[in-house]
């Protein structure tokens, strides 16, 4: 019983993480720092129009 | 109705607090210029309908000199807002018209909000409001963002000018310009030159302004058409500096200030003292900045943040120490031996526990920090040090994405590599987007405040500022490094200004606190919490096989064997302290096994191996396989080696239910002392930045070489750093 | 009157610019802030290493580098 509570736990954590590594590498994970902080998902994210950046 | 409206206007004009006055968004309100660089959205109820509220970056002009005015241009154009308003500074008319001058080129309708009036008032400047709104012809609604003061008239003057027709205004930029402006104007209207998108003159203008943004686009439209706009550009251009000895980009700028300053001078404006005398501001600087007390004063106040920080946090953080304590002690009795009973203390509440016993040093740290950003301290600091940065070949606005990143302590360098957006040359971009992961970020703050605390509590704030120093140090060194090898390249001009000292308001002090401190504990039981509970896992298994259990099993039995049962029977019922001496030294025996068990299981497990493998290499530099495993856990975010020390020094701890700190721990365990600690701080001010911060890297680098680099070379330059220090450190002591 | 480079100025010195050499990108800078013939500035002070230097100019405080101040001709009382 022990064993399967653990295993469970275990993967739920590398599940969420992997989740969490994949969307900051795509741009959209929150990286939970100060604000101005662009990676943050409630605030646009880590993509803050790289098109404008490009269009130069 | 609902609209879109766009807030736009310079940098300190009060933008950021009326947007947050319209909409009650949070939202950090700096004193940097430019530091809004990205988009922030809102919408604001009015009796008419919702408005969406879009805040642009503050800018001082539309041409295509930094990042943010071709963000906020582009916006301009591209969303075609219903309204812009512009919020002007009262006392800082003159320029702040310069802006407003171009909105209108461009044939946008503006709506002037008149801020700051209460600075106005006393510094004495009066302003006609009425006139004003008349000469120029838009709407003007004085405001006093700060204290919410002309909100409802703003609201109710941009509903009732929305659907206003508006006429774009055209300056008389001088004969020879003029000439030429109506010539390129017919020939872009004849083509549709860019005309989907820009006004006609507007783009002729920009033609003469040489906007790089436009007269490419303008190629890649119609080769032919920008040829021959370019050519009647350069007569121009040349007929004036023949003539005049100036050329059409100075014109320009002189003109639009000839047209502000006419309707200025037709009673608009008044001032009952000198412009340029000497405001409080100024005073304050005189000492400030100071050529003998400025720094003097800098060092001073980094160091009364440090000697506030850890003097103030230590019993708070002594509270959470010992809710965590408890915590492990509750968890202990209500959970039988096992796995899960493991995973819960060594994993979680010493692993993440460690990571939140810092919340209030952390917080303290942050609300020092708001009170210098928010008081325009900063800009200070950049003025002062743009010299030393740029003998480095940085720039002094390097030195606000290093104190972003944690430069004073307790930033993080995400938003410092985006802050280095401000810097105009790529180079110098560059260089400063691969130094800032240097500082000392909120993350790496409990790694120093841990091994501060265990082995340097004497001195907590002079080895705090002495670690700043070195990042500092090494920071520009490498940066030089960097910008004499493979990134030369040219400067970025420094025209800045310094915004006037204001006294920080509390309640933007503490939410500016609160909101980063509470980002703080989220990441702690997220990302942290995740990543803590893989490395148990890492930790824990395969253990050790049956062979290594029953070994240690006998072990056992050999001790309890050869004693008598009226001490074993003792060993069960009594505690601790009332133990006779024979029973003693069983029991001590007894726990030199378990300790040795949990230490072999850790030892055989996956991180165990990693770390035990990298120990080859990293005993040059004092780490033992334990700290390997924290070292490298920490790529994922810096409060892992943490984390990741309490549940390593947890797994192996020799008496559970005795209440021990981390750094107790740390104070205890072979192998650590100070040399050791301090070339562990060394190693972490250095190595590879973490995760999200190298995909940021790539990102505002444009590419992944640079982030790679940036691994590699942070990573090698740590180690060379460590063993350089502990190897000379043990044989000087 | 006497003719001068803004940085040969001294502090508390005030000065009406008479011509902007610079063009380009630092043109455009130092105009968008205000810097062109006509206005009158007053030297705030100096950096601790000289440089940079903050000026008032139309009621707020700026700042520039040396090197910068150098595109910049003044007329000092």
């Amino acid at each position: 019983m022990d064993s399967i509570i653990v295993g469970i736990i275990v993967i739920a954590a590398v599940g969420f993480s992997v989740r969490n590594f994949v969307k900051i590498y795509k741009g959209e994970g929150s990286c939970s720092c100060r604000e101005g902080c662009t990676t943050c998902s409630s605030k646009g994210a880590c993509k803050p129009d790289f098109s404008i950046v490009n269009k130069k | 109705m609902s609209a879109a409206i766009v807030l736009a206007g310079n940098p300190n004009s009060g933008k950021t607090t009326l947007f947050n006055e319209l909409t009650g968004a949070r939202q950090h309100v700096g004193n940097y210029p430019g530091v809004t660089v990205e988009k922030k959205q809102g919408t604001c109820p009015t009796e008419s309908g919702k408005l969406t509220i879009v805040d642009l970056p503050g800018t001082y002009s539309l041409t295509a000199y930094s990042l943010e005015e071709v963000v906020a241009r582009d916006f301009l154009v591209d969303e075609n807002p219903s309204m812009v308003v512009d919020i002007v500074d009262a006392s800082n008319l003159e320029r702040n018209l310069y802006l407003t001058v171009q909105f209108m080129e461009m044939g946008l309708p503006v709506t002037i909000a008149l801020n700051m009036m209460d600075v106005a008032d006393k510094r004495r400047i009066k302003i006609d409001i009425e006139k004003l709104s008349k000469l120029l012809d838009v709407p003007v609604v004085p405001t006093i963002a700060r204290k919410g003061k002309g909100k409802k008239e703003l609201l109710t003057t941009i509903s009732s000018h929305v659907e206003n027709k508006i006429k774009p205004l055209n300056i008389s930029y001088g004969r020879d310009i003029d000439t030429a402006l109506d010539k390129m104007e017919e020939m872009i209207e004849l083509s549709g030159f860019l005309t989907a998108k820009y006004r006609a003159r507007w783009v002729a203008i920009k033609y003469f302004e040489n906007d790089s943004q436009i007269t490419e686009l303008g190629k890649k439209a119609d080769q032919k058409i920008a040829s021959d706009l370019e050519r009647v550009v350069e007569k121009v251009t040349d007929h004036l500096s023949a003539t005049l000895d100036t050329h059409p980009e100075g014109m320009i700028a002189d003109h639009r200030y000839g047209f502000i300053n006419s309707i200025l001078k037709q009673g608009v404006i008044s001032y009952a003292q000198d412009r340029n005398r000497q405001q409080i501001s100024d005073k304050i600087d005189r000492v400030v900045t100071n050529q003998f007390l400025g720094p003097i004063i800098m060092v001073a106040i980094i160091m009364g943040l440090y000697k506030f920080t850890f003097s103030y946090s230590e019993i708070p953080i002594g509270w959470f120490e010992s809710f965590f304590g408890w915590m492990g002690g509750v968890a202990d009795s209500a959970l039988s031996d096992g796995l899960l009973k493991s995973l819960v203390i060594s994993g979680i509440i010493d692993g993440v526990g460690g990571v939140l016993g810092f919340v209030p040093l952390i917080m303290f740290m942050f609300l020092g920090i708001a009170f210098l950003e928010d008081s325009g301290y900063l800009a200070r600091m950049a003025f002062m040090l743009d010299r030393v940065f740029r003998m480095f070949g940085l720039h002094g606005s390097s030195v606000i994405a290093f104190i972003v990143s944690g430069g004073i302590a307790g930033g993080c360098a995400v938003p410092g590599v985006m802050a280095a957006r401000t810097l105009k040359s790529p180079k110098e971009r560059l260089a400063t987007l691969l130094t800032v992961p240097f500082m000392n970020c909120g993350a790496k703050l409990p790694v120093f405040a841990l091994l501060v605390a265990a082995f340097f509590s004497e001195n907590e704030a002079t080895v705090m500022l002495l670690i700043t120093l070195i990042s500092w140090v090494g920071a520009l060194l490498v940066a030089r490094l960097l910008r004499s090898t493979i990134i030369k390249g040219e400067a970025t001009p420094f025209v800045m200004e310094l915004p006037p000292y204001r006294l920080p308001t509390i309640k933007g002090i503490l939410i500016h606190t609160w909101e980063r401190t509470w980002q703080y504990i989220q990441k702690a039981g997220t990302v942290i919490l995740g990543v803590s509970i893989i490395l148990w896992a890492m930790m824990t298994f395969p253990g050790l096989d049956q062979t290594k259990i029953q070994e240690f099993e006998n072990q056992r039995s050999v001790i309890t064997s050869g004693v008598s049962s009226q001490i074993l029977d003792e060993l069960e019922t009594i505690q601790g302290d009332q133990l006779s001496a024979n029973a003693l030294t069983v029991k001590e025996s007894l726990t030199q096994v378990d300790f040795d068990e949990a230490h072999a299981g850790l030892k055989n497990s996956i991180a165990g191996r990693i770390g035990s493998s990298l120990e080859g290499i990293t005993k040059f530099a004092g780490f033992d396989w334990r700290t390997n495993i924290a070292l490298v856990g920490g790529f994922a975010a810096k409060e892992v080696v943490v984390s990741t020390l309490g549940t390593a020094y947890s797994m192996g701890e020799v008496d559970p239910e005795e209440i021990t700190s981390l750094s107790d721990k740390l104070k205890a365990a072979d192998g650590w002392g100070p040399l050791t600690a301090f070339s562990l701080i060394l190693f972490t001010i250095f190595y590879a930045p973490c995760f999200v911060t190298v995909v940021c890297i790539a990102k505002e680098a444009g590419s992944w070489k640079w982030a790679g680099f940036s691994v590699v070379f942070n990573t090698a330059l740590a180690f060379g750093v460590s063993v350089l220090f502990y190897q000379i450190g043990s044989i000087v002591l | 009157m006497k003719k001068m480079n803004l940085r040969q100025m001294q502090v508390d010195q005030t000065g009406t610019i008479t011509f902007v050499k610079a063009d380009g990108e630092l043109g455009r800078r130092i105009r968008d802030m205000g810097l062109i013939p006509g206005k009158e500035i007053k030297v705030q002070g100096r950096a601790p290493l000289k440089d940079p230097v903050s000026l008032r100019i139309m009621g707020f405080t700026l700042t520039l580098r040396n090197n910068e101040a150098d595109h910049i001709e003044v007329e000092v009382k």
